[in-house]
């Protein structure tokens, strides 16, 4: 096999690569700085797109949506995931159905037909309230009310909590179990052992979930366009929505590539915070 | 190498021979509900039979994912072409991207059709689509469920604010005498009716002052209070024709485009009786509050390679007999002389759709205005302000008279 073999085969998915991601990611930053309607040729306006970004309050209104949907649920698709692994990695009977019958929702996904199904159980007369109905509870407006119109999009997430909860397990059944052994020798209480011995050895695995869950919510757009369509007044107006209507609806290309170029920064300085939090955080193997 | 050579020359062969006989394939496109996408498709089947060189290949949407569709096949050149277009998409578009169909003025009769609505699609003299038929706001209303209610049908805006109150007495508090359907529509005719101006002078210039405004949104306001339109709770978004309300009746009403009576009256239950109000009146009116646009119209496109081809079968689409008693009124009510002759010789011109033209042909209406995002935006905001609470009508309207006056 000569050296060049390697790259022939590589070829394919460098083609792919260049011709599906990092042109238009160039094109994106390009037309960002020109007024394109899509129907016309972009005329160059330098950073007028960014100076409108900031000074229309939708920008705001749409990013604080965004930060609170993030900031609900990152956290506890975290905590959840990693009870449930933590459930599903002792060793009882049937253990096998539960892993499986828990990692279904992943497979389903985040598509239109969940996101309509979604919509029909948080209806107000639907199967939830009425559930509710039977404790005793009073029918919410999940889609008219601000605060239960993100409760009601977060929980989607949640209950998408499979493929995260397989890494977590994975992660805990790589635990040496000589450390719970001598843990447990010292007399530690298994709270103290989960405290001290699985949440740092499997540290580097909550950064990776917790980083793809952060980009993973920070790029939502199926849920609350299917189900809110970014309602109750904007309340689950996301920068993904706010992004296609700009470019979709009122064809202002330019300026949906500007707010594009923006998320993708707050994405990134989400991320270096995170990754700087995680030094003192975070231990490796090595 | 004799092997290859031999099985190259058939291939070569081979594919000159498909050359020589290759059926011109003609995409159209268009939106719809199910009913005008099973005629429609069996029109294409039935033109599709009686053709040995031309295929149409169909392609449909629901209307919100077809605007977005065509805008982005416009944009990259690979539109359909024969297209369905809606009133203001020419804007958007720009006129450019069609093909002037005064071209084939004498295949598609364009002297036979109403020349106000043939010139709304008209921009500086080039043709570019052709207007399917009128399309005008009108009332529906749900007669089983009022019967229900033991309530008459609203003819006036009076009776429609009294209606909310008593079918909520009668039938408990999830049933509503009318819904959020357009609410942009319901708020511009209430306001135009009372005040005689439309939003728009002739020359284009904004011409609301701000208690025109507040005129439409203490109405709208009223509707809210008095429990004409469902709560947010129970409507938090515009309705839909999927919605249960609706096909169960809950949601007794609704303002709606002439030319889509009919997919409401198919969404009903079984059974359920849709009527026909063409206008609600009121005490001191100073217009009739209706505008008209083309209910859709269809267009060739510029870049299209079948040009010829195209207008014929548009023409065949809009005007044979076959295609007219194939599609009845599922497209609203057609403008093309020949099709009217045709759906009048097989008692055809009934239903709902006819009895909305037939109700508003003679209604002295306005041409729809058309506004950028942004002002549409406003006033769609404004009132789901209204409707959650978290503005007053005097709020929005400044909110409103701000965005149209910057």
């Amino acid at each position: 096999m000569s050296k060049k073999t390697p790259y022939i085969y590589l070829t394919p998915w460098l083609i792919g690569l260049v011709v599906f991601k990092i042109y238009p990611m160039i094109e994106t930053v390009v037309y960002s700085f020109t007024d394109y309607s899509l129907m016309n040729d972009p005329q160059f306006i330098g950073l007028e797109n960014y100076t409108t970004l900031f000074q229309n309050p939708k920008f705001m209104t749409s990013l604080t949506a965004t930060l609170k949907y993030v900031i609900l649920t990152v956290p506890f698709a975290l905590m959840f995931g990693l009870f449930i692994a933590f459930i599903l990695n002792f060793k009882i009977k049937g253990v096998g159905l539960f892993r499986t019958v828990y990692y279904i929702p992943s497979l389903l996904g985040g598509s239109v037909a969940v996101a309509v199904l979604w919509q029909t159980l948080f209806l107000y007369d639907g199967p939830i309230n009425n559930f509710l109905q039977l404790f005793g509870v009073e029918p919410i407006g999940w889609f008219s009310d601000p605060n239960a119109a993100i409760i009601s999009l977060s929980l989607l997430r949640l209950w998408q909590f499979g493929s995260m909860m397989l890494i977590f397990l994975a992660a805990l059944q790589g635990v040496p179990e000589e450390l719970y052994e001598a843990a447990q020798i010292e007399g530690a209480s298994k709270l103290y052992i989960f405290k001290r011995v699985t949440i740092p050895i499997i540290s580097p695995v909550i950064l990776f979930n917790g980083v793809m869950a952060l980009i993973g919510a920070f790029q939502e757009f199926t849920a609350p366009f299917i189900i809110t369509n970014g309602g109750p007044e904007y309340h689950t107006y996301f920068l993904n929505m706010y992004i296609y209507e700009e470019a979709f609806t009122y064809y202002n290309f330019g300026y949906a590539c500007a707010l594009s170029l923006i998320l993708v920064l707050i994405i990134l300085a989400v991320t270096v915070v995170v990754f700087a939090l995680s030094k003192n955080n975070v231990f490796y193997s090595d | 190498m004799k092997k290859i050579i031999s099985i190259f020359v058939m291939f070569v062969l081979v594919l000159s021979g498909c050359g020589a006989n290759q059926t011109k394939e003609i995409r159209f496109s268009w939106w719809g509900s199910n009913d005008r996408n099973n005629a429609t498709l069996q029109a294409i089947d039935d033109y599709n039979a009686s053709q040995d060189d031309v295929e149409i290949i169909p392609e449909y949407y629901d209307y919100g994912s077809y605007q977005t569709k065509l805008s982005t096949q416009i944009s990259g050149g690979s539109e359909a072409c024969v297209l369905q277009v809606d009133y203001h998409w020419i804007n958007d578009f720009g006129a450019d991207k069609f093909y002037d169909l005064n071209e084939y003025s004498d295949l598609l009769n364009l002297a036979g059709y109403n020349q106000d609505l043939l010139n709304t699609m008209n921009y500086d003299g080039k043709q570019v689509s052709l207007p399917s038929g009128p399309n005008v706001p009108v009332f529906i209303f749900n007669k089983t469920t009022f019967d229900k209610a033991g309530i008459e049908i609203p003819t006036s805006w009076e009776e429609l604010e009294a209606a909310g109150p008593a079918m909520q007495e009668a039938l408990g508090d999830t049933y509503y005498p009318f819904s959020t359907l357009m609410p942009y529509d319901l708020f511009y005719e209430y306001t135009y009716e009372a005040t005689g101006n439309p939003i728009f002078d002739e020359d284009g210039n904004f011409n609301w002052t701000k208690d025109d405004i507040l005129v439409g949104l203490n109405e709208y306001q009223k509707l809210i209070d008095d429990n004409v339109i469902p709560s947010t709770e129970q409507a938090p978004d515009e309705m839909t024709q999927g919605d249960p309300q609706w096909i169960d009746g809950e949601w007794a009403g609704a303002l709606t485009w002439s030319g889509s009576v009919s997919s409401w009256q198919d969404s009903l239950q079984e059974g359920d009786e849709l009527v026909v109000v063409p206008t609600l009146s009121m005490d001191g009116a100073k217009s009739t509050g209706k505008v008209i646009k083309p209910a859709m119209s269809y267009a060739i496109a510029d870049n299209c390679e079948y040009k010829d081809e195209s207008a014929e079968f548009l023409n065949w689409f809009v005007s044979s007999e076959q295609s007219t008693l194939d599609l009845g009124m599922t497209r609203g009510m057609v403008d093309n002389p020949d099709a009217i002759k045709i759906l009048d010789e097989n008692g055809m011109l009934e239903g709902p759709a006819y009895e909305a033209y037939v109700t508003t042909k003679d209604i002295d209406a306005a041409p729809m205005p058309l506004l950028s995002g942004d002002t549409n935006r406003v006033i769609l905001d404004g009132l789901s302000n209204l409707r959650y609470g978290s503005k007053t009508p005097d709020e929005v309207a400044d909110d409103i008279y701000a965005e149209f006056t910057k």
